[in-house]
């Protein structure tokens, strides 16, 4: 389920990673660190591999007080492919994969060729599970783009405020009612946020 | 041309420390309709699906050959001739059936004339194996010329033995 949050914000209908990088800029020198920060985020879909995009989001959330998580290891590799150039490679390793197995026939060298074809198939193939895996969990991704938005107990505007969200911060959606979505903190914080004060990383196209 | 995400009007504008952003980029990558990642597009996933149906299909058909004993189509047609010899009782067809196929096979495994696949190479190359096919050529021309009919258990036994040595020809 791809949640469509922030209603305040317009979606454009192109999209570059120069582009969204240029935009977080802008709205970082016009003090809009959620925004900014969601502007990062998405051109970092496109290019995860650019040093600025990942410098400068990490700038403003520090900027904007927001704390940083670490990325481990697994994600560093997995996301240091571009999505399109990992799809691609996936489909080599698949077809990597099956010509090692469908191919029976020929002396000792060819069957090594045929077991490296298979291994080096298989590698491509994690390395695009991964990275997809990854993708996914950032698909049902949010940028808070108010600052002191309060989670709530349920999804009612009258509802008890269990913690307050600090504009910038990224959080994940788990469901939807109403204009009330249902967001998870990075660590494990739960609660109700109007839809408006937050954004989807990936807009529904 | 891109963005113009407008700014939610309740998104305050607050005093934050720019100095250390890096620049702007020119604008050079190419532009895309879509953020949504080429995985979860329904053309790519179209695409890998029929190949990984196709490569599937035919993992399956080669272990389902491999089950079959890995024979080619010649192969198998050769044999099928031979079973329908055996079940007719036809000795004099089943031997000549048997022994041109095995010759040619030899042939092709050794790289060598049809004609020069004699018992002296069927003895240096098989062991006792090649005495067997031995036996099984001296047959084929008692069958030819005297008329001799074989038991239904001999068509069985001979059969294993050009099964084995037509299938090794294959793989």
């Amino acid at each position: 389920m791809l949640l469509m949050v922030g209603c305040a914000v317009a979606q454009p209908t192109r999209y570059s990673a120069d582009g969204l990088y240029n935009q977080g800029n802008s709205y970082a020198r016009a003090g809009k660190p959620g925004l900014a920060v969601l502007s990062y985020e998405r051109a970092a879909l496109l290019a995860p591999d650019d040093g600025d995009i990942r410098a400068n989001l990490e700038y403003i959330r520090a900027s904007a007080h927001v704390p940083i998580e670490p990325s481990g290891r697994f994600a560093r590799i997995a996301g240091a492919v571009r999505p399109t150039l990992a799809a691609w490679l996936g489909v080599v390793g698949m077809a990597l994969i099956g010509t090692g197995l469908v191919a029976t026939k020929g002396g000792l060298w060819i069957r090594w060729i045929r077991a490296g074809g298979i291994v080096a198939g298989a590698a491509l193939v994690a390395l695009a599970i991964s990275n997809a895996m990854l993708l996914w969990t950032r698909m049902h991704e949010a940028v808070v783009v108010i600052n002191n938005t309060p989670a709530r107990v349920s999804p009612v505007p009258m509802g008890d405020t269990a913690f307050v969200l600090p504009e910038a911060e990224t959080v994940s959606i788990t469901a939807a009612y109403g204009d009330f979505v249902l967001i998870r903190t990075r660590d494990g914080h739960s609660g109700w946020v109007a839809r408006a004060n937050v954004s989807a990383v990936m807009p529904r196209s | 041309m891109l963005l113009t995400i407008a700014a939610s009007p309740d998104a305050v504008a607050r005093s934050l420390d720019t100095k250390g952003l890096r620049p702007d980029h020119p604008q050079t990558r190419a532009e895309m309709d879509e953020l949504r990642p080429l995985y979860f597009r329904e053309q790519f996933l179209a695409v890998s699906s029929v190949l990984a149906l196709l490569l599937a299909g035919s993992w399956f058909g080669v272990r389902r050959r491999g089950a079959m004993g890995g024979v080619s189509k010649a192969t198998e047609r050769v044999l099928r001739q031979l079973d329908a010899a055996a079940r007719a009782g036809e000795s004099a067809s089943f031997f000549e059936i048997a022994q041109h196929a095995l010759l040619e096979a030899f042939a092709r495994r050794w790289r060598i004339a049809p004609d020069k696949v004699t018992s002296v190479e069927l003895q240096a190359r098989l062991g006792s194996t090649g005495e067997e096919i031995e036996r099984l050529f001296a047959l084929a021309d008692e069958t030819r010329y005297s008329g001799y009919e074989m038991a239904a258990a001999d068509f069985q036994s001979w059969m294993v033995l050009i099964r084995s040595q037509l299938t090794r020809v294959d793989n």
